[in-house]
């Protein structure tokens, strides 16, 4: 039955070694089959030789978070052996290349010195010497089945099957790693080809010699291991579906959403969703678009600024113009755009300010997870940087949706938005459907914008009753756009009766965006919405949390997890009547001075005093909220530090 | 209906001091405007903070007053959602020499058709006339509490390794030769800069009108054969003279056009290569929606990562 | 063909970063397995001022340092072969 299956996976190699590849051709290799994947990669801030990992979760429906121990680790070295002995799971696999298992720990010169030390004094503590191959033996001595491959034999079998030379099959070693994953997992050969047909379509010689590497793979693995237990189909089988990262599935948002221009410098986690963009900078248009228009694509321009300060200028320049623009970065990014971004409140102006958190402080860890940038991105701006929006999505769809929701936010209501998003969601990639990114959801709205103002009668910044004023572009009137204090024509002045009129006028729009965000887009709640245990969090721990409060129904404690998706405006009243209406309230957060806490005591005047942090910047995975949730119940109040991960 | 250099004035009080060098730069500015005939609304004049980024409010043109530093990059995405607009920046030395240096230079790269007008007055005006970075190396102003201990950054010469295209001098209160070079800068297609030395009375009691009225000479008057066109790829032959020229400074400062090459292909014609349409379509003016409805599909515009199972 | 004269000591040799069985031979252009042999062999010599790779440690060394590792029975490369391809395996870092 598909519906029991859970399995984790995790890959782990050198980075630019082959994982990438492998990890992107399992997760096709479990979709073919009929699955919903998740996968999740690890990687260090180099770029070629430190060591770095996939993680794939798969389920028949919607898996939203990782998990440790793995059913199966793929070893593309020793130091993934020495890395990751600990994660298996009794009677999971072990697949790894047997030229490692001569390696010894302290021959390998990119592993961590501190991590490799704590390794050393664990494997002398259990007895075991560290070598690759005495580990192997240890595991297989726990009951983790292992499976050596003698990849230059491999290769010269499929060589002299393709009647070619062994250089010219040598690429096909992940090949032969992610299928012996899949004849392990008692996976057919069929699916395996097909996922080689999808990922390297279109270049025929590298097909037909992964094909055959596959073959020779299945072939030894079936001779030297037998047959496993058939894994049943999943239920979407025969679908044209897709997979994709949070930057890319941000980027396609914003493409879809009406970004006509994104500018952006680059930084981690963060460049991809750029890239993404400038791949598909002319893209084609749906039927009906195509023929109203006439013309079958259009484009987004994007432009690689020359640091963060001319990116939100450069944006804040194309909207003034009347583009619908956005623009990427991450903390360090943010920090540089923080005077911009109090420009773009005085002018009203509509930018989207995508931030993939990662983390701090300062270049802290580059590559590695964080939500610290919480109370940076709602105070960013000096001098009361107000109104602006802020906003935190939990999981890939709902990045999708909160990009379109974003910016038609920022030109409906004329302010920037920070789109909280973390490198959590920049590195993992999901399984979905055409319905889960609907572009027609929600319709693009563009607020006052006018295209055609009367000059003898307009003014940009005109008082209203909802604080928000006619946008004409630059260009279509004649009128001034001032980072100084100004009257409704734009033209500055210091006059403290007009001071205090647009004053009150941003106070108003604040109000505004605060009436007409409904309450439902500010905070979400999920679970047992009686139970009076809750977890508050927001952003990607979503995900994690929501898997682990399954696992917990399941024993009996039904939880309910109010999401805070918006800050700027703050769902003062839904928080206030959760966490009032609940016994025990607990915070989770990749924080560790509790920013969320902090905001919910600034507007709620309420405490959360248990909280659970998860600060060694790898990502939070399902066993760790399970776990943190029940020592945070056992406790009166305090922190739980969760710490999977290496 | 041609336009007089009145239909660009505002009627705000300028703010300068009496005798401000920028005056003339605002006088030049309007003048050329109306020879060009240009729309108001067609027109944006973009400026950082300073004294002189004060212009925007008395030319009557579609402005943008930024912050300190960063003119040029709000002034490029105004150009590059809007190729049509003429688009100049106004700022001072600080301003662009300074803070904003790194935008100075990466505009050069682009070769967007964009004119900087560089208020060269060697001094910081708005904050009580500290040394900018085009103060001479052992200069003290009265204003200044020790003399200048770093040196001038020649501002032609980094233009120049920047890749701007049009590059000039002038003085400001020349406002007739001002006027016809700022012309010039408009008329070519590409990154201009056009450097005017601009006496700042009240805190540069060095390099005063009469400081400098000592020194300049118009390069082609002195030279009547002073042709600074890069046309064809031989013209190129020209460059080591008209670097010379640029280094030049004391005792006799040169003004004129030292620079202007029109064989590097503007920013709009190289997007319109990797985005055919773009010219057509820019940005500011493509459609993004139908009725509220999107244009397109991620399972159509996306197909790289689709996977049929 | 004798182990000792393959071209995985040989000094024309470049091993691939991640599959050392792999290389590229300067001599020739092009791939060759480290089993694979030819006239053109060349035996290494350690130079002092040399920068040598040891795909064993996955770094590089200095030729002082490249002599000790040799004595010990460590191989060392003159250079290592980067797969074209490995800009698809590798992400952004800062
Ligand atoms: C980020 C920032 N730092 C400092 C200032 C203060 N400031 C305002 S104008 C200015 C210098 C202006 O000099 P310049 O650009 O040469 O213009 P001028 O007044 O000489 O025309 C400075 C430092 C500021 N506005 N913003
Ligand atoms: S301080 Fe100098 S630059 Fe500023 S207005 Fe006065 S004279 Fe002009
Ligand atoms: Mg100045």
């Amino acid at each position: 039955m598909s519906e029991n299956v859970d399995l984790d996976v995790m890959i782990g190699g050198p980075q630019g070694g082959g994982i990438e590849s492998s990890g992107q051709m399992a997760l096709r290799v479990f979709m073919i089959k009929g699955y919903d994947v998740f996968g999740i990669r690890e990687y260090h801030s180099d770029i070629i030789g430190a060591h770095s990992y996939y993680n794939v979760r798969v389920k028949a429906q919607k898996p939203r978070s990782v998990r440790l121990p793995v059913d199966a680790l793929l070893a593309l070295d020793a130091e993934t052996i020495f890395t990751h002995y600990n994660d298996l799971a009794p009677e999971s696999y072990l697949i790894y290349g047997t030229e490692s298992l001569n390696t010894r720990i302290d021959g390998i010169a990119p592993m961590d010195h501190d991590t490799k030390e704590r390794v050393k004094e664990d494997l002398k503590q259990k007895g075991v010497e560290p070598v690759a191959s005495e580990v192997v033996k240890y595991l297989a001595s726990t009951g983790v089945k292992t499976v050596g491959l003698p990849f230059k034999d491999l290769l010269k079998v499929t060589a002299e099957r393709l009647k070619t030379t062994v250089v010219s099959v040598s690429k096909t070693v992940n090949t032969m790693s992610i299928t012996a994953l899949a004849a392990m997992l008692g996976i057919d050969l069929g699916a395996v080809e097909k996922s080689i047909q999808l990922y390297f379509a279109g270049r025929k010689g590298i097909v037909d010699s992964n094909v055959e590497a596959a073959r020779t793979t299945y072939e030894y693995i079936k001779d030297n291991y037998g047959v496993s237990k058939p894994l049943p189909d999943g239920p979407h089988r025969n679908k044209v579906r897709m997979i994709a990262t949070g930057n890319d599935i941000v980027a396609m948002a914003k493409i879809v959403g009406g970004v006509t221009l994104e500018t952006y410098y680059p930084i981690t986690p963060s460049q991809d969703e750029a890239f993404y963009m400038e791949t598909h900078r002319v893209f084609d248009l749906d039927e009906e678009a195509s023929r109203s228009l006439g013309q079958s694509k259009t484009g987004t321009l994007v432009l690689q600024a020359e640091d963060e300060l001319a990116a939100l200028n450069m944006a804040i320049g194309g909207a003034l113009a009347g583009a619908r623009v956005a623009t990427t970065t991450s903390g360090p990014g943010l920090s540089l755009m923080n005077e911009a971004i109090s420009f773009a409140v005085i002018t009203e102006t509509p930018v989207v300010i995508s931030v993939w958190m990662r983390t701090g402080p300062s270049t802290g860890i580059a590559t590695r997870q964080g939500q610290q940038d919480l109370l940076h991105a709602m105070f960013a701006g000096h001098g009361e940087a107000l109104p602006k929006i802020v906003l935190a999505s939990g999981d890939h769809l709902e990045a999708y949706y909160d990009t379109i929701k974003a910016l038609n936010w920022a030109e409906k209501f004329q302010v920037p938005v920070i789109h909280l998003l973390d490198k959590y969601m920049a590195a993992s990639m999901m399984s979905f459907d055409m319905e889960d990114v609907d572009p027609y959801k929600v319709p693009l709205e563009r607020g006052k914008l006018v295209p055609n103002p009367d000059p003898k009668t307009y003014k940009r910044y005109e008082l209203t009753d909802d604080g928000i004023s006619p946008r004409a572009p630059l260009g279509t009137v004649q009128y001034i756009v001032s980072s100084l204090e100004h009257n409704e024509y734009g033209v500055v002045t210091e006059d403290p009766v007009i001071r205090e009129k647009m004053s009150l006028k941003r106070l108003k729009k604040m109000e505004t965006i605060e009436r007409e965000i409904p309450e439902s887009e500010k905070a979400v709640l999920y679970g047992d919405p009686d139970s009076r245990i809750t977890i508050v969090s927001w952003g990607s721990t979503k995900g994690p949390i929501l898997d682990a409060m399954g696992s917990l129904a399941k024993e009996g404690l039904r939880l309910r997890f109010l999401q805070i998706k918006t800050f700027l405006p703050f769902p003062t009243s839904t928080v206030k009547k959760i966490i009032e209406s609940s016994d025990d309230v607990i915070a989770v957060e990749n924080n560790a001075f509790g920013q969320m806490v902090m905001a919910v005591r600034m507007f709620t005047g309420l405490n959360i005093n248990k909280r659970i942090a998860k600060l060694n910047s790898r990502s939070l995975m399902e066993q760790e909220i399970y776990n943190g949730v029940k020592k945070a119940l056992s406790m009166k109040e305090g922190l739980v530090v969760v710490s999977d991960g290496a | 209906m041609a336009r007089n250099w009145m239909d660009y004035k505002t009627d705000a009080w300028v703010q300068w001091c009496p005798a401000c060098g920028n005056f003339g730069i605002l006088t030049a500015l309007q003048r050329a405007l109306a020879e060009l005939d240009l729309p108001n609304e067609k027109v944006s004049i973009v400026s950082g903070i300073g004294c002189s980024s004060r212009i925007p409010y008395y030319i009557k043109t579609s402005n943008v007053h930024t912050l300190h530093g960063r003119p040029i990059p709000v002034a490029q995405g105004i150009k590059l959602a809007n190729p049509d607009q003429v688009v100049i920046v106004a700022s001072g030395d600080g301003d662009l020499l300074g803070i904003g240096a790194g935008h100075f230079v990466a505009i050069g790269r682009r070769n967007i058709d964009i004119k900087v007008i560089l208020h060269d007055n060697a001094v910081y005006g708005l904050t009580k006339g500290q040394a900018a970075p085009t103060l001479p190396l052992w200069f003290k102003t009265k204003a200044l509490g020790q003399p200048n201990i770093q040196s001038a950054v020649n501002p032609l010469l980094l233009a120049f390794a920047s890749g701007y295209t049009f590059i000039a001098r002038a003085y400001a209160y020349h406002i007739d030769q001002l006027k016809e070079m700022i012309e010039a800068a408009i008329r070519h297609k590409g990154t201009s800069l056009i450097d005017v030395l601009q006496p700042c009375p009240t805190y540069n009691d060095i390099m005063t009108k009469e400081w400098y009225e000592k020194r300049i000479y118009y390069l082609d008057k002195e030279d009547p054969s002073w042709n600074p066109n890069i046309e064809k790829p031989e013209d190129v032959k020209k460059i080591p003279k008209i670097v010379e020229k640029m280094m030049e400074w004391e005792p006799r400062i040169p003004l004129g056009v030292f620079y202007r090459n029109t064989m590097v292909e503007p920013l709009d014609v190289r997007i319109e290569k990797i985005m055919p349409g773009y010219l057509q379509n820019p940005p500011a003016r493509r459609s993004i929606d139908i009725g509220g409805r999107a244009l397109t599909n991620p399972f159509v515009a996306f197909k790289d990562r689709i996977v049929t199972t | 063909m004798s182990q000792a004269r393959s071209c995985a000591m040989c000094a024309r040799w470049r091993p691939h970063v991640v599959y050392p069985f792999v290389g590229l031979c300067t001599h020739w252009g092009k791939l060759t397995m480290d089993t694979d042999s030819c006239e053109h062999f060349t035996e290494l010599v350690i130079d002092n001022r040399g920068i040598y790779w040891v795909p064993e440690m996955r770094s590089r060394v200095t030729g002082e340092e490249a002599a000790i590792l040799v004595r010990r029975g460590v191989r060392v490369y003159l250079g290592a072969y980067l797969d074209p391809d490995v800009r698809e395996e590798t992400y952004g870092a800062f």
